[in-house]
């Protein structure tokens, strides 16, 4: 045999991707229950998956420092890096919260409800893999599966006219975005596997081999073509200006689960590519600085702005969540000259994640038959007729928009904290003045985005006047879905975890901070 | 259990009792008076357990309990407890008194249609006041310094309805503010110079000498003038008497108005160091506030109010004694530091034993209002010695503490005052026997019309003894009035600070002795010979000018502070009310949201829901970005 | 005339622009659906020239790759667009704008 061949199978790799392989396993096992169980039977299907991604996030909890952090797997395909462990319970948890949550949406809607645990299991997977790539290929081929996988989400109540809408603009934007990117990744491949240029690579899809070309080769033009292009498609998915457009049409029309998982899952992977993007780019450093600073200070302009109008919830969400976005990308413009950013964005997206999924768990209960049309009407008094979730609702949108002693606000300052921080070494043309200026939009940002957060919560707790209705006339607002008991029982830990977050990040920002 | 999983559970139980009541009970106010009173009873226990146990801790007497709750850069807030003999014997009081108080509201506030909001107030209290009593550092104190102005805030504001206690309630808690604004601000200064609010660091950071170092207790007194009623903020407590009287004789009397003497005990090393005139200050506003309270009480003709200012008498008396303090070292060749403290010791000694004897008034005059369906005038009493035996009893007892009969225990922390005072500074001493006497005289007064000669009103003619929950107490803290005095009850344990208390001996003792009986004898007879037990006021009749004097005294703060309140604040915030209107309300924020909305309707608009036109925010995006990309090379 | 790197990079940005501005102008979903494969393709004729000319393998390889994911979005997007036309009986770009603001 093949020496190579026997050395491959002696160093066996996949045990450093048991969780995905794992995760995706469980999506298989899901299919194969549907096949074999019973019809009457096939309600069992959502609690498997549930348990199942429960024992996954136990599992990566117990082996916490399981990762092989530094070491490039599948001939450099994969290379694990200080926050991989993390970034892999904050997938699966994140799928499992859709999961529960797509328990209670699908109930309503009356759709199969198989094929959604499994496609949610394999995306997640999929965005685990992403987030360790090394790997132009890879890279490429597991953003896809997270991308053909949210197509079929996002249209998945194919009944309803609006979220086959939202899915057809979902693949229209995303397969457009996806051309830019495989374009900037063929003009990257093409520039740095030229033989005649210093420092090119046999493997230049490799990230470390594109990183010492560019390296050798600073101002290559066609390299820097790559690179915005690059970044565009990265922009895409997390929602950056101008790339953000499709954002409220497709929260809108998307099941509320699956709007979770966009807001949450979709956007910390990009995060995660854009992080690892931005270390193999920072050759290129002044060109990368100029545009994500650019990028931030729309993106957390148009965002807020355009959520300050809104009446629909989940358009409102979509837009906040471009401005968080936002936020969070003056966190990589610093982790550009300050590496601890990486831990600061991470924090931020893990009490983005908790603050998120109580809020859209809340929506969940709230949405009627037509889960497009929430509209901010919908939740007055739900203070009075329903604390719980009242309650909820306050501890999530304060957290998201920031309020002091919760979880959200920690996050925001230690992003902030550090690009405070980066100022002291400004990169390429930026000065330490486009940081303060940068700080103060952000800032300016958090100060609107109060007011269409707090708009929210004033709509659940205050008594807004509403015209009598007429006779015949019946109550626009649809009927809230009981909260059931294991319901109740997550939303509370979620909202309990950003309150003690807030109050004590020792745990979570220490493990994060040390790496 | 450890000593300090014992701490942690006195200081919890009531915070627990609380909350269960504030979530579960609160249409239950039977079973919420039985799990508040249940709490009090852990308390007590706990409380006595850790004093007389003998266990002492924090971070100068080892096993230091403190974590980090904050850190922000330099600065840290730890949460901890300091638990010396100081500590002990204030929490022991908080212990007994509020048991005491807790199993007479069982009878008090029988009828009561808020029974569950009193008791919840009443747990919510204890936890505050225990977490003042155990706290370490100042900014502890400080924010369970506020939860006992809330709680206070809503116990006296019980009777909601009423418009009086809802004014009085406000009165207490904006009065309060002042002062905490003081207390703040030293509290800040004091980080900013010695980098810590830790009470033990700052006993030892603490220099001698700068105008700094007679700032921080001077401001940190502000916190106690306010809490402990001191002129010039004396104002609310005699109004606070709108609160249920068990309220009355736990927070009014015993415990928290006290606080702020026990507070300044704690930081009494930074007096040490400070320049004499920071101490001074507080001598002369104690003394001040002694005299001029006992000055008001005469006239008085309400049980609650007469109380109320004798009260603040006494406190002024613990006040002027911890500002004697500093002044002994003059004479006496041992060291200065135990001289020092005989301020500490003489004030805690007598906040000790007042505890005890007012309490047991307020709680004796408590049942004499219950007794007679809640008719506070004594002109409408009398005749009262027959009707309530064991009231009658107990009162006396309490009336003879608080006047310094001997054998009893004012008597001995009385003396230990006048004996500082005498050695230390003539004018106080002049100023406190005087008080001395005022007391003897208007307490007499009060004892002989509510309890002697026949009956004045209807109210009076039907009234009754209540049942045990209101007797038993009365008869402990009776019992406690009487052997208070004694340092063998105290078994040692509290020498901390009951060794600091300065006896006389030889010449000093036999002219102490003397003067404490003539001006109670004074005082007493002076009454005696001069009320008639009659429907009005005898003061009144016979020399009006005096008693409208006295009357124009006791006003003289509150108008002085409505005339400031309704001709200068009032105009400055109408000011200020039109600026904020016109200016920051109608032109910045109307104004400036009005134009971040035309934004916001704009980006609103750029979302056509048409396809194509998202297409071409790609397209300009990856024009933009190209341009970019060819701009920075 | 010898056929060198460049131009097969012209044709192939050529065909990008092609697919681009298809899916700016046209009207028909699945005409615009076709542009986006277009540009897919486009890249893979840089990628097959870039490896024909850096003497290197991997881009071929990840042709394969490219044409196996598009595919896959193919079907997808096809279910979709069928889907939509059954619910609304159209697929014209501009009759779909049911979601906006």
């Amino acid at each position: 045999m093949n020496p190579e061949l026997i050395q491959a199978a002696a160093d066996n790799p996949w045990m450093a991707i048991a969780p995905e392989i794992a995760l995706a396993g469980l999506a298989l096992l899901l299919l194969v229950a549907e096949i074999f169980l019973p019809k009457s039977k096939h309600g069992l299907v959502p609690s498997i998956s549930v348990a199942g991604q429960l024992g996954i996030l136990v599992g990566l909890l117990v082996n916490w420092n399981g990762a092989s952090v530094g070491q490039p797997l599948f001939n450099g395909l994969l290379m694990p890096g200080a926050h991989t462990q993390f970034l892999r319970a904050f997938f699966v948890a994140s799928s499992l919260l859709v999961s529960v949550l797509g328990v209670v949406a699908l109930a309503k809607q009356k759709m199969p409800k198989v094929e959604f645990f499994v496609i949610v299991q394999v995306v997640s997977a999929a965005m685990m893999l992403l987030s360790q790539a090394n790997h132009f290929v890879l890279m490429f081929v597991a953003l896809e599966t997270v991308t053909v996988g949210f197509y079929i989400l996002v249209s998945y109540v194919r009944t309803n006219p609006l979220t086959l809408e939202a899915g057809l603009k979902y693949l229209i934007t995303g397969a457009l975005s996806s051309g830019l990117l495989l374009f900037g990744i063929v003009l990257l491949y093409g520039v740095a596997g030229n033989p005649t240029l210093p420092g090119s690579s046999a493997d230049s899809m490799n990230f470390d081999a594109l990183y010492g070309f560019l390296q050798a080769n600073p101002g290559n033009f066609l390299a820097s073509l790559g690179i915005v292009l690059v970044l565009s498609g990265v922009a895409f998915k997390i929602g950056a200006v101008p790339f953000q457009i499709w954002i409220p049409d497709v929260y809108q029309g998307a099941p509320t689960p699956v709007t979770a998982f966009l807001a949450v899952s979709s956007k910390a992977a990009g995060f995660a590519i854009l992080l690892t993007l931005v270390n193999v780019f920072s050759p290129y450093a002044g060109l990368v600085a100029t545009v994500i600073a650019i990028m931030a200070a729309a993106t957390i302009l148009f965002g807020n702005l355009a959520a300050l109008t809104q009446h629909n919830v989940k358009r409102l969400l979509g837009l906040s969540g471009v401005s968080h976005a936002g936020y969070l990308l003056i966190g990589v413009l610093a982790s550009l000259t300050v590496p601890v950013a990486a831990s600061a964005i991470y924090f931020y997206l893990f009490a983005y994640l908790l603050a998120s999924f109580a809020v859209f768990g809340v929506m969940t209960h709230v949405a009627g038959e037509n889960d497009a049309d929430q509209e901010l009407d919908h939740y007055t008094d739900l203070a009075k007729t329903n604390p719980f979730l009242g309650g909820i609702l306050a501890i999530g949108l304060g957290s998201l928009a920031g309020i002091p002693p919760l979880a959200g606000f920690m996050g925001k300052l230690l992003v902030f904290m550090t690009v405070f921080a980066a100022a002291g070494a400004p990169v390429g043309p930026l000065t330490a003045g486009c940081y303060y200026g940068l700080l103060g939009v952000a800032i300016v940002g958090v100060v609107i985005s109060i007011y269409y957060y707090f708009g929210w919560i004033k709509a659940a707790y205050f008594d807004t006047w509403r015209a009598p209705l007429l006779e015949g006339e019946t109550d626009p607002t649809p009927a809230r879905t009981p909260v059931a008991c294991w319901m109740r029982l997550t939303l509370g830990l979620l909202a309990l975890a950003s309150v003690v977050l807030g109050l004590y990040q020792g745990p979570v920002a220490g493990w994060l901070l040390l790496r | 259990m450890s000593v300090q999983f014992i701490a942690l559970l006195t200081l919890l139980t009531p915070l627990a009792s609380a909350a269960i009541i504030a979530l579960f009970l609160r249409k239950q106010g039977t079973l919420a008076s039985i799990v508040s009173t249940l709490a009090a009873a852990v308390v007590a226990a706990g409380s006595l357990t850790l004093a007389f146990g003998g266990s002492r801790f924090g971070a100068d007497l080892g096993a230091p309990v403190a974590i980090e709750w904050l850190k922000l850069g330099d600065l840290s807030i730890s949460l901890g407890f300091l638990y010396n003999d100081l500590a002990a014997l204030m929490l022991s009081i908080v212990g007994v008194v509020g048991l005491c108080v807790h199993v007479f509201s069982l009878g008090y506030m029988h009828d009561d249609s808020a029974k569950a909001r009193y008791f919840g107030g009443l747990s919510i209290f204890m936890f505050s006041m225990i977490g003042i009593v155990l706290a370490d550092n100042l900014f502890m104190i400080f924010i369970f310094w506020e939860l006992v102005g809330l709680s206070s805030y809503l116990l006296i504001n019980h009777y909601c309805l009423k418009q009086s206690a809802a004014d009085a309630s406000k009165k207490a808690f904006i009065t309060n503010r002042v002062g905490d604004f003081g207390f703040l601000l030293g509290i800040i200064l004091c980080y900013y110079a010695f980098g810590t609010v830790n009470l033990v660091e700052i006993g030892h950071a603490s220099t001698a000498g700068t105008v700094v170092a007679a700032a921080i207790p001077l401001l940190l007194f502000c916190g106690a003038v306010g809490k402990s009623a001191q002129l010039p903020l004396h104002v609310w407590l005699p109004d606070a008497m709108e609160g249920p009287t068990p309220v009355s004789a736990l927070i009014h009397a015993a415990t928290m108005v006290a606080a702020g003497i026990f507070m300044l005990c704690r930081i009494e090393p930074l007096f040490a160091a400070a320049p004499a005139v920071a101490l001074q200050t507080v001598m002369w506003i104690g003394a001040g506030t002694a005299l001029y309270a006992a000055l008001c009480a005469i006239t008085q003709s309400d049980i609650k109010k007469v109380l109320a200012y004798s009260t603040l008498s006494q406190l002024g008396y613990m006040v002027a004694a911890f500002g004697l303090g500093s002044i002994e070292h003059l004479h006496d060749e041992t060291k200065t530091v135990v001289i020092l403290s005989a301020g500490v010791g003489a004030a805690m000694f007598h906040l000790t034993t007042h505890a005890f004897f007012k309490a047991l008034m307020f709680l004796g005059s408590g049942s004499v209002i219950h007794g007679c369906h809640h008719e506070q005038d004594i002109f409408k009493m009398g005749g009262l010695s027959k009707k309530m035996p064991l009231t009658f009893i107990t009162f006396t007892i309490g009336v003879l503490a608080i006047i310094g009969m001997p054998g009893l225990a004012g008597f001995f922390s009385k003396d230990a005052i006048l004996y500082l005072a005498m050695e230390n500074n003539t004018p106080v001493f002049v100023i406190l026997t005087v008080t001395a006497v005022l007391t003897a005289f208007y307490m007499v007064r009060m004892w002989k019309l509510v309890f002697l000669g026949g009956t004045r009103s209807e109210d009076a003619d039907h009234a009754h003894e209540g049942g045990a929950s209101m007797t038993l107490p009365l008869l402990v803290l009776g019992l406690l009035s009487v052997a208070g005095g004694y340092e063998a009850i105290y078994g040692g344990h509290f020498d901390g600070v009951l060794k600091q208390v300065a006896h006389p001996h030889g010449a000093a003792h036999v002219t102490i002795l003397i003067v404490s009986l003539a001006v109670m004898i004074v005082g007493a007879a002076g009454a005696l010979l001069f009320y008639k037990s009659g429907p009005a006021d005898s003061l009144q009749q016979k020399v009006p000018g005096a008693f409208a004097g006295l009357n124009v005294l006791k006003a003289s703060f509150d108008s002085a502070y409505g005339y400031y309140v309704a001709k200068v604040q009032q105009r400055f915030a109408l000011l200020l009310n039109f600026l904020d209107q016109i200016l920051i309300a109608g032109l910045i924020v109307r104004g400036l949201s009005g134009v971040v909305g035309l934004f916001g309707l704009a980006a609103r608009a750029l979302h056509t829901g048409n396809l194509h036109v998202y297409v071409y925010w790609f397209l300009a995006g990856a024009v933009i970005l190209w341009a970019l990309a060819a701009g920075t090379l | 005339m010898t056929v060198g790197l460049n131009e097969y990079l012209y044709l192939s940005a050529v065909l990008f622009a092609i697919g681009f501005l298809g899916v700016l102008v046209r009207k028909n979903t699945l005409i615009i659906y076709m542009c986006l494969e277009l540009m897919l393709v486009a890249s893979t004729v840089a990628l097959v020239a870039f490896s024909r000319f850096n003497g290197t393998m991997d881009g071929n390889v990840f042709v394969f790759f490219i044409l196996t994911v598009a595919a896959a979005e193919v079907a997808v997007g096809l279910a979709i667009i069928v889907a939509l036309f059954r619910r609304r009986q159209t697929i014209e770009v501009g009759e779909l704008n049911a979601l906006k603001n």
